[in-house]
């Protein structure tokens, strides 16, 4: 069994298409033992990103950690 | 700094430091908090570009309504006839929504620093890592609706062709071949200027020359005389391209903040690719 490691992306503060590029580019270096924590606080960017884990073949969770502020957890689907 | 017709909308840092005590002035960081809190310009209120946007509408991007903003204006201690200079420490996609936002809500004297917080730290100029305390003001959003595109605008346009439509996107993202949104494609008659192709400078973020711009503009049909509506994908790439149209000395210009994540999302509207 192996153990996946975090990647942590942090957009916070950050608006389109800064959050998407940040997260695609971080999809595009991981490999499939890699687990991408992507936070934002820009809502648009709850469209975009989950639209290109689909293209890109990672399963996604979103989770409001706060007022305006998401955790999205990004796994390669296997 | 290289001369434009709205120059007004383009702040100098010179200009900004010898104004620091101005209370008149008031200095507005676009960024997030975090980012504020590592140093800012001395004098900077905070106003993260995030929270302008209201999440109970359907349409992601759609700024608060009116009684709302006045309340976020209001919190970050803005009022009615302050000179509002804003700055983020990138290529201004930040400073131009907050800029945007403001003359959507009527404000009448903002304008960009020239450069940002690059350039005032290239010029070894005094940072600050104090939160300024914010005394609540009392301000009024007077609604431009003229500074808005909606859907239903759009739809208008392209019929009426009242308006010429500027897609800002990437040329990927306006052929379909890279999409954000349930299609790919674009809306009906808009014309491709990359965003990013106004951008100059090197280190430091700058805006191409007057004259680099209007052959940019110049290439897809647009004019200072034209009306033009700005889209993206969410309404920020709009927003930058709107600043620029406007340092150019247009007046006719909207922001379809809807954009394609409103409009590619919808099968029912036209599309092409």
């Amino acid at each position: 069994m192996t153990t996946k490691h975090v990647i942590e992306v942090d957009a916070r503060g950050e608006v389109c298409p800064v959050p998407l590029m940040q997260s695609v580019a971080a999809m595009k270096k991981a490999d499939g033992d890699a687990i991408i924590e992507v936070l934002i606080d820009y809502a648009p960017a709850l469209d975009t990103i989950p639209t290109q884990c689909a293209r890109l073949g990672w399963d996604l969770t979103v989770e409001e950690t706060g007022s305006s502020e998401w955790k999205l957890t990004l796994v390669k689907k296997s | 700094m290289p001369s434009y017709p709205n120059i007004d909308l383009l702040v100098s840092t010179d200009w900004l430091a010898a104004n620091l005590s101005n209370p008149g002035v008031k200095i507005v960081d676009s960024r997030g908090a975090s980012r504020y809190a590592e140093g800012h310009i001395p004098g900077a209120v905070n106003l993260p570009v995030a929270r302008l946007d209201d999440p109970a509408n359907p349409v992601r991007s759609m700024p608060h309504p009116a009684e709302r903003m006045a309340t976020v204006f209001s919190n970050a201690g803005l009022q009615n006839d302050d000179t509002i200079v804003i700055y983020d420490d990138g290529p201004a996609l930040m400073a131009s929504r907050l800029f945007w936002v403001l003359e959507l809500y009527g404000h009448p004297k903002v304008g960009i620093l020239d450069g940002g917080i690059t350039r005032w730290l290239a010029e070894n100029r005094e940072i600050s890592r104090e939160a300024m305390q914010v005394t609540a003001s009392g301000y009024t959003p007077s609604l431009q609706r003229n500074r808005l595109a909606t859907r239903d605008d759009v739809k208008a346009a392209i019929q009426s062709k009242s308006a010429a439509l500027l897609d800002v996107r990437s040329p990927a993202e306006y052929s379909g071949a890279e999409a954000h949104s349930a299609r790919g494609g674009h809306i009906p008659g808009a014309k491709n200027v990359n965003w990013e192709q106004t951008l100059g400078g090197m280190n430091i973020p700058a805006f191409k020359t007057e004259k680099e711009l209007t052959e940019l503009y110049d290439a897809v049909g647009l004019s200072p005389d034209k009306t033009v509506i700005t889209y993206c994908q969410g309404g920020v790439r709009a927003a930058h391209s709107y600043y620029v149209l406007r340092l150019l000395g247009y007046d006719n210009v909207s922001n379809y903040t809807g954009s394609w994540g409103e409009w590619g999302n919808d099968p029912s509207l036209p599309a092409e690719k």
